[in-house]
């Protein structure tokens, strides 16, 4: 599928990309980033001996028997990717207007339209990643999806996935966003994410894009009854990286957990919308997001919970903190809670603040450098979310890139 | 071991020590006592490094060196500890791993190889008996969710894993009960020998019970006004310290 030049019909002078003015987008200009020598056409890679080096790499880390789906700006490798037959799991490529059955049931069902980056991913789409595990079907190794985009042509792509997770599953999916150094892309992927009663499933996102990249990556998760659902999105680099996470708690006795991590550097900007909507009584939601922001980064977060009417004895749970390491680096955290239901547990809480000097100058008091000194703490203010990610050999993979990212950083 | 000559020190445009002299021999301790805002924690900060303290005279000779250029850190390696009036609680990094990773910087600056696991292991074991500090305790985040008591503790502790040369007890009497203080000054006194050397920093004479120095100082108005033997912290704690500053005062009036 290296191959693939299907043209978009979308005309980009015709859409009204989002801008500043947009409340949702105020700290995320996205229409700036289409500019006219931004190819939507998806050539034909010739030169993939730096994406082979980059998952050589990767793969070190991976289980032997884990799939591993490789795109490359955007269009899947076949002969990059790993995909062993495992018992009850699909993975397969349905055009958009597939007739499949569960397909069909869940695809582009619950998704926002009214988001503008969704609407044109779903008219420039023309196949859909479509993982399921099926009824009673337990996966144990991670689905990881590799996202690379190399750096021959500026381009600008989508990707969309459909994830259903059939009754009393288990499902652990892996995204990681790398790019060649170089890169100058923008990817916008939607993904959905299917979660029947009863059924569990692991979300691990890790966002390593090159300087220059655009990622809008939008997520929304659909909960049945007595399921759980557990995101976690990291984001280490890109210029520009929108994360719309969202869940839909329809039914009773879901759990919903969101983690997030957000390292913004030199000028990059990492804005985080997370939306958990809680439809049904009794379920369960708890959300943490961490940032550390340096040099003249912008961290932005944005947590809405909505408790609807129906939604009684609902416990829901958002907390927001951030590290500001230099002079020029911001953050603008907005806690956004619309409760409707009158015997619900909610709470939210958000802290913005830098290193603490005192504690710094004890552990130098004691003999450790300056740099180490700072090291510890933002590994120690991350630890709450990375500690806990779950217990897979990836682990120690993500665990490698944060102590390098935050050993990079300079106050 | 420590030679403080003519020290001039501030912090904000406001000048605090007015010209400190003293002279620390290895084996002795040292007590500086003195009334509120007389200047002892800011000469403890400027001994350590802290930052936010101008020096604008004098010097600080540590073990023929001069102190006041080297960073904090490379202080502390050279062999100077500050147990600190007001230990910091940093959430999240582990007490245990933090004192290891102290005093393998301590050992590399000594040129030592690094404390393998056993051997670090089996150090805390024996320092923490010294301060009767729970095993509990080291495990969690420094400091964290400590009692006063404990965080004291802790930093005795912190001191006997390091072994400085010269260890400055900011206050640490301060808060104490009486069988923590105890507890405290016995860990000290087991630390005690022919090489190392305390600098005292105390309120009280209570601690001196305990802690018996060499020498006694008064520090006032950011000067070391007197100079003495045990005997003068007893008759400051008889007297107070009004005696000394009208002395002081009246010398200067």
């Amino acid at each position: 599928m290296t191959d693939n030049t299907t043209e978009f019909q979308v005309d980009h002078a015709e859409v009204k990309y989002p801008n500043k003015k947009h409340e949702e987008y105020k700290y995320c200009d996205v229409e700036k980033f289409f500019t006219s020598d931004l190819s939507t056409i998806s050539n034909t890679i010739t030169d993939l001996s730096q994406v082979k080096l980059l998952l050589a790499e990767l793969t070190e880390h991976i289980h032997d028997d884990a799939l591993i789906l490789v795109h490359v700006d955007g269009a899947y490798q076949k002969e990059l990717s790993r995909v062993p037959s495992i018992d009850g799991l699909t993975v397969h490529f349905f055009e958009p207007t597939s007739d499949h059955l569960l397909f069909q049931n869940y695809f582009d069902k619950c998704i926002d339209k009214e988001e503008v980056l969704v609407r044109v991913n779903a008219k420039q789409i023309h196949e859909v990643l479509y993982i399921n595990a099926a009824k009673n079907a337990e996966v144990e190794n991670p689905i990881v999806c590799v996202y690379i985009s190399t750096s021959q042509h500026k381009k600008y792509y989508c990707t969309r996935r459909l994830i259903v997770a059939e009754k009393k599953s288990k499902l652990h999916v892996v995204d990681l966003h790398f790019g060649e150094a170089n890169s100058a892309n923008f990817h916008n992927m939607v993904t959905e994410v299917a979660i029947e009663k009863n059924a569990k499933v692991n979300h691990v996102v890790l966002q390593n894009s090159a300087e220059a990249e655009v990622l809008v990556n939008t997520t929304q998760a659909l909960q049945h009854e007595y399921s759980k659902y557990k995101n976690f999105t990291i984001t280490m680099n890109g210029q520009l990286v929108r994360n719309n996470t969202n869940a839909a708690l329809d039914g009773e006795f879901i759990e919903t957990f969101m983690y997030g991590l957000y390292l913004a550097a030199k000028k990059s900007v990492v804005d985080n919308h997370t939306l958990v909507d809680h439809r049904k009584p009794n379920c369960y939601s708890n959300e943490l997001y961490k940032g550390v922001i340096t040099d003249k980064g912008t961290g932005v977060f944005n947590g809405k919970i909505f408790v609807r009417q129906d939604a009684q004895k609902t416990n829901a749970y958002q907390s927001n903190k951030n590290i500001l390491v230099s002079k020029d680096a911001s953050v603008n955290t907005k806690p956004q809670l619309e409760i409707f239901a009158d015997d619900v547990k909610c709470s939210h809480g958000t802290s913005t603040g830098k290193i603490d000097d005192e504690a710094l100058f004890y552990l130098q008091s004691r003999g450790i450098s300056k740099d180490t000194a700072k090291q510890m703490m933002l590994q120690a203010f991350i630890a709450e979310v990375s500690d806990a990610l779950p217990n897979w050999a990836l682990n120690a993979y993500i665990s490698n890139i944060l102590e390098q990212k935050l050993i990079g950083h300079e106050g | 071991m420590l030679h403080i000559k003519n020290l001039v020190a501030g912090i904000e445009g406001k000048q605090i020590l007015n010209g400190i002299n003293l002279d620390v021999k290895p084996g002795e301790v040292h007590a500086i006592m003195g009334p509120n805002g007389s200047g002892k924690s800011t000469l403890s900060s400027v001994l350590a490094g802290r930052s936010g303290y101008e020096v604008t005279d004098g010097e600080v000779v540590f073990k023929g060196q001069n102190l006041l250029e080297l960073e904090p850190e490379v202080r502390a390696r050279e062999g100077i500890f500050l147990a600190f009036q007001y230990p910091v609680e940093i959430p999240g990094v582990s007490n245990i791993n933090f004192l290891k990773t102290a005093l393998n910087e301590v050992r590399t600056h000594k040129g030592l190889p690094e404390i393998d696991s056993k051997e670090f292991l089996a150090l805390i074991k024996e320092k923490q008996k010294l301060v009767e500090l729970d095993n509990k305790l080291a495990g969690r985040s420094v400091n964290e969710g400590f009692s006063g008591g404990e965080k004291k503790r802790n930093e005795i502790f912190q001191m006997a894993v390091l072994e400085p040369s010269l260890a400055i007890l900011d206050e640490t009497d301060s808060g104490l009960d009486i069988d923590a203080l105890r507890i405290v000054a016995n860990g000290v006194n087991k630390l005690r020998s022919n090489d190392n050397s305390f600098i005292v920093i105390t309120h009280y004479q209570r601690l001196l019970d305990y802690i018996v120095p060499d020498v006694v100082h008064v520090l006032y108005n950011g000067r070391i006004v007197k100079t003495g033997t045990k005997e003068l912290a007893l008759e400051l704690e008889e007297k107070g310290y009004d005696w000394i500053k009208a002395e002081v005062d009246g010398v200067g009036a």
